[in-house]
């Protein structure tokens, strides 16, 4: 969908914010950040929802907010949609919830606990054996190395994993990496679906117009349902 | 709630994990271990030993190029969202720049969380249509003849760029070069120099 995710190639967004520029600045910055990164693991390693899911959560965000909110109340947006619109914690508990507890007190970098509950084993074996998305496939792929493509006019309004700015443009299939997960029937059905994934190569000028202000090459992976014949 | 106050989302996210763990989808101690897991173990001093390692054994260099999942896995950095790796060299004519317009793809266990100016949307709208100027903004000047590609991580795959060894290193060892190697550098937004990393 062209959500407000759907960022590459627009103007107006302003310079990147020069705080974030300062050196020495730790990834996260604050310890609801860390906290939040955690349990959202912890909710896709418990079956609760996917990955693909959680992505397509974030672009259903209101679009000043997503644009104006700190980077990590996307995920608690998502996350918290998703685990009541399934069923387990409403929106009205988590405001009660809130209420009761009042400001937190979160320990900046946790040490890591003395002894390991078995969840706690499981999630940090899961963050090292992570969750590769290649499928295979029966399927013969559409594409080889070299031959021109061009990505189609899509416009649904449901998830996929297809940048809007590459619409309706030519390009040249650099590399075939197999199958891989479908993200869009992930995130909708939650069916593994493989589909044939290429490295899209694109010039400047196709991607912006003969009067782009710069000239350069941008690669994109984009799944064979994204493509046609050029 | 207000999802524009960052007391309110720290509030609703301490809210979230206590319900989380009452309903059995997570343990405070595991988030503990978890943070601290990223925070300790997973950082871009892995991909700098990729890195220096691409850097002082052509052959290493070679198979990072043809395969980066399997010679990065070789190192034992494999995990989640580094399970399938692209590795992009930069040369004396050719620059690489990577980024996740959609969201904030970033191989975690080989480089760490991506830092902020990398998820916000400022990045991910401009770099796609206008790097040369946004690289100047972060301090990285390429003469004109340089080729720049652009790298959008729109799928699984994760793109780990490969500076280039800067002059004036040749006598250092795999190990003294790790420190040289920023996270800036293996996304393309900084150059190395002879000079430590900050």
């Amino acid at each position: 969908m062209h959500g407000p995710h759907d960022l590459g190639g627009r103007d107006g967004i302003g310079p990147v914010d020069p705080e974030f520029l300062k050196p020495g600045i730790p990834e996260w910055r604050y310890p609801f950040e860390g906290r939040m990164h955690a349990v959202t693991a912890m909710a896709i390693a418990k079956g609760a929802f996917n990955l693909d899911e959680q992505r397509h959560g974030i672009e259903l965000m209101k679009w000043s907010d997503y644009l104006d909110s700190t980077y990590y109340a996307h995920w608690l947006f998502s996350v918290e949609k998703l685990l009541n619109d399934k069923g387990y914690i409403t929106h009205e508990e988590i405001d009660e919830r809130m209420r009761e507890l009042g400001t937190p007190s979160m320990t900046p970098h946790p040490t890591r606990p003395e002894t390991l509950s078995p969840f706690a084993e499981k999630m940090i074996e899961v963050l090292w054996a992570g969750t590769p998305h290649d499928r295979p496939t029966d399927q013969p792929a559409a594409y080889a190395v070299g031959d021109a493509v061009m990505v189609r006019n899509l416009n649904e309004a449901t998830h996929n994993r297809l940048p809007g700015y590459l619409n309706k443009t030519p390009g040249v299939i650099a590399k075939h990496y197999g199958a891989h997960h479908d993200p869009a029937d992930s995130a909708h059905r939650q069916v593994e679906t493989p589909h044939h994934l290429y490295m899209v190569r694109f010039t400047s000028t196709d991607l912006w117009g003969d009067e782009a202000p710069e000239a350069f090459d941008l690669y994109a992976d984009l799944f064979e349902n994204y493509l046609e014949p050029a | 709630m207000n999802w524009l106050s960052l007391t309110d989302v720290e509030a609703r996210v301490n809210a979230l994990e206590s319900l989380m763990v009452e309903k059995g989808l997570a343990e405070h101690e595991a988030v503990d271990a978890v943070v601290a897991s990223f925070e300790n173990d997973m950082g871009p001093v892995n991909g700098a030993k990729v890195v220096a390692r691409a850097w002082t054994e052509p052959e290493y260099r070679e198979w990072l190029l043809s395969d980066a999942t399997a010679a990065i896995a070789d190192m034992g950095f494999t995990g989640l969202q580094t399970e399938h790796m692209v590795a992009v060299e930069n040369t004396a004519e050719r620059h690489n720049v990577v980024v996740c317009t959609l969201c904030s793809c970033y191989p975690w266990t080989l480089l760490g969380i991506p830092p902020a100016w990398f998820k916000y949307p400022q990045y991910r709208a401009r770099v796609v249509k206008e790097p040369r100027s946004v690289l100047a903004e972060f301090g990285v000047s390429l003469p004109d003849d340089v080729k720049i590609d652009v790298w959008d991580s729109s799928a699984e795959i994760r793109y780990l760029v490969i500076p280039q060894r800067p002059e004036g290193t040749e006598g250092l060892t795999e190990d003294e070069l790790v420190p040289l190697i920023s996270r800036d550098s293996m996304v393309g937004t900084a150059l190395v120099t002879a000079e430590a990393a900050s």
